[in-house]
């Protein structure tokens, strides 16, 4: 599953923790500078991409309190 | 579905909601605070232009069936819309009161420093009562003035009293 994340609204950094924290759920990786995301499930989870964007925001927020 | 001329674009069947923000009147840290607070009841996905036009999705994470969810997602779009406002004021406030918020802080930083009243000491400040203090001659009275009010002024009773309870 491949898909696309604002730049301009989501940090690399940010999208990065994520896919550590996802590792045990899905494999991914951030393609290019337009945070394009590639995710393989290991198992079938449902929305994967919904709650991987919301963790991103997540990490954001923290990030910002930090 | 759209409403509030535009802003709200509703798609009952993929069981989403488009909020079209203009950066003008909220700008992006004013929607990412907004956006926080929906984390646990929808899936959000921020995109668009943030100089031009910010595209806030919403999706329920709560799955909603038949004719409740066009109106779950409406709900959902106008209190996201709420909140909005709530934190542009916020942020409003935030700036009108940041000077007296540093004020008060630096205030309340500069009464706790140890190191500032070392250097009053160091300086030379009026020490005079601390001196007197630990001299003890405040104590004595040789003038015999420090008399009590009733002992002096007071009816003979008391002072009669007084005397029985000396012997």
């Amino acid at each position: 599953m491949i898909f696309k994340l604002n730049r301009k609204f989501y940090s690399i950094e940010a999208v990065k923790e994520t896919l550590k924290d996802f590792r045990e759920v899905c494999k991914g990786k951030v393609l290019n500078d337009k945070i394009e995301i590639e995710l393989y499930l290991r198992e079938d989870t449902q929305q994967l991409k919904e709650e991987f964007c919301n963790y991103v925001l997540g990490m954001m927020k923290n990030k910002s309190l930090v | 579905m759209q409403l509030g001329k535009n802003k709200l674009t509703i798609n009952e069947e993929k069981g989403y909601v488009l909020i079209y923000v203009n950066p003008k009147i909220y700008p992006l840290d004013v929607i990412y605070s907004a956006a926080y607070v929906f984390l646990d009841r929808a899936y959000i996905l921020l995109d668009g232009d943030p100089k031009k036009e910010i595209i806030v999705e919403l999706r329920l994470k709560e799955k909603t069936e038949g004719k409740g969810k066009g109106k779950e997602l409406e709900k959902l779009g106008r209190e996201f819309g709420n909140e909005l406002l709530n934190y542009a004021d916020y942020k409003q406030r935030a700036e009108k009161t940041k000077e007296i918020k540093q004020l008060l802080l630096q205030r309340a930083l500069l009464t706790n420093d140890s190191s500032l009243k070392e250097s009053e000491e160091t300086v030379g400040f009026d020490n005079s009562s601390e001196e007197l203090e630990e001299d003890g001659s405040y104590l004595e009275d040789p003038e015999g003035i420090a008399i009590p009010w009733e002992e002096k002024y007071g009816s003979k009773e008391v002072k009669s009293k007084k005397k029985v309870k000396k012997k």
